[in-house]
């Protein structure tokens, strides 16, 4: 695929990791209590720590992972070496040789079309001549 | 008007467009009628909306964002990188934030907002130049493939004539010893007559008469006559095959 549409794609992707990793840890980290007179109730919203101290680890890992496929795009990507002005000029003299080579084509096929008629005028004729007798 | 407005009250169908009324007085100005030019220059408006003639990308200033890398010409791969980094850099400080003081983050939310409008900005600057680039291979091709068939159909003609040009020396061979031929034996009247008027037609119609001399019977010629036009034929059948 186009490796510019590649790096949006990849940007994109780490923006998000960005937010899915952020949402992730906040929806289901464990309730903590914050006064130490206020115990906590429930033990049944959110992961436990273990588990979620685990996929947060594995976030991190993937965030990295993005950002170094990330960096390795950045490095493939082509040079600009020609300047607008520059390849207008090329595309122009490109445009003007097309021509010519349309041209040529188009009188080659009608020489083409010319010799193919004169050979089937002469098979016609005998085929004609040799039903003939 | 008052007509168009209760034909539409009455009937299914709308009124004609108003410029019906353009045409009512005579005579007629018919520069008037004419539709106005394409815009050549400068902004338009389309259904209420501004469009430009020239399609620029703007810039990051006229989008109101701020542009974090430098201006002027730079190397797009250093900054793109810098900006990866930064990106990264800053996300580890709004989970920061977030552990500290979370009230605050929008500040590192902007900041990443905007490195990423930063990226993507750098790389739509890419694609003019890619479209160009790409318009540039696509017309090289053409070029190439024109230039292949017209060598191809030059070859395949030259070929040609120089088969129908032997085939005719071929003929001309033959028609000059069917003459001497026809010298040296006492031949049936119609068939002298068939024989003296095929120098006179066409090189195809001599080549056809040739085929006919070798059933009319000749009777020494015959067999060489026969051999040699099936020859003839099966030169002509490769020939006719290899321009289709």
């Amino acid at each position: 695929m186009d490796r510019l549409t590649q790096l949006q794609d990849a940007i994109d992707k780490l923006a998000l990791l960005f937010v899915s990793s952020l949402d992730h840890l906040s929806k289901n980290a464990p309730l903590v209590a914050l006064n130490p007179d206020v115990p906590v109730v429930t033990t049944e919203h959110g992961m436990p720590k273990e588990i979620l101290q685990a996929s947060a680890q594995e976030l991190a890992l993937d965030i990295s992972r993005q950002a170094k496929e990330l960096e390795t795009l950045i490095e493939n990507l082509p040079p600009i070496t020609q300047t607008p002005e520059e390849q207008t000029l090329d595309l122009e003299l490109l445009a003007q040789e097309n021509d010519r080579a349309t041209e040529e084509y188009e009188a080659a096929v009608l020489e083409a079309k010319k010799l193919l008629q004169e050979v089937t005028q002469a098979l016609r004729e005998i085929a004609m001549d040799q039903s003939n007798t | 008007m008052e007509e168009a407005s209760a034909q539409q009250q009455s009937s299914a169908f709308p009124a004609p467009p108003f410029y019906f009324q353009r045409l009512s007085k005579l005579p007629f100005p018919v520069l008037a009628l004419e539709p106005p030019p394409p815009v050549q220059s400068g902004k338009y408006w389309q259904f209420g909306r501004p469009f430009d003639t020239q399609e620029t990308l703007a810039t990051l200033e006229q989008q109101g964002c701020q542009q974090l890398y430098p201006k002027g010409p730079i190397d797009r791969v250093k900054e793109l990188k810098k900006l990866n980094h930064s990106a990264i850099f800053n996300f580890l400080e709004l989970v920061h934030t977030l552990t500290t003081t979370p009230g605050e983050h929008y500040k590192r939310v902007d900041e990443i907002r905007m490195i990423f409008i930063n990226m993507h900005h750098i790389l739509n600057e890419y694609r003019p130049h890619q479209a160009r680039e790409t318009l540039r291979l696509m017309m090289q091709n053409q070029l190439q493939t024109k230039k292949q068939e017209t060598e191809a159909l030059k070859r395949t003609c030259a070929d040609l004539r120089s088969k129908l040009s032997a085939l005719r020396a071929l003929k001309e061979q033959r028609q000059r010893s069917l003459a001497t031929i026809n010298s040296s034996t006492v031949a049936p009247g119609d068939s002298d007559v068939e024989m003296t008027s095929s120098p006179d037609h066409q090189t195809q119609d001599s080549k056809a008469s040739l085929v006919g001399a070798s059933s009319s019977g000749y009777p020494g010629a015959e067999n060489h006559i026969d051999a040699n036009s099936r020859r003839t034929m099966d030169r002509l059948m490769t020939m006719v095959d290899s321009i289709e």
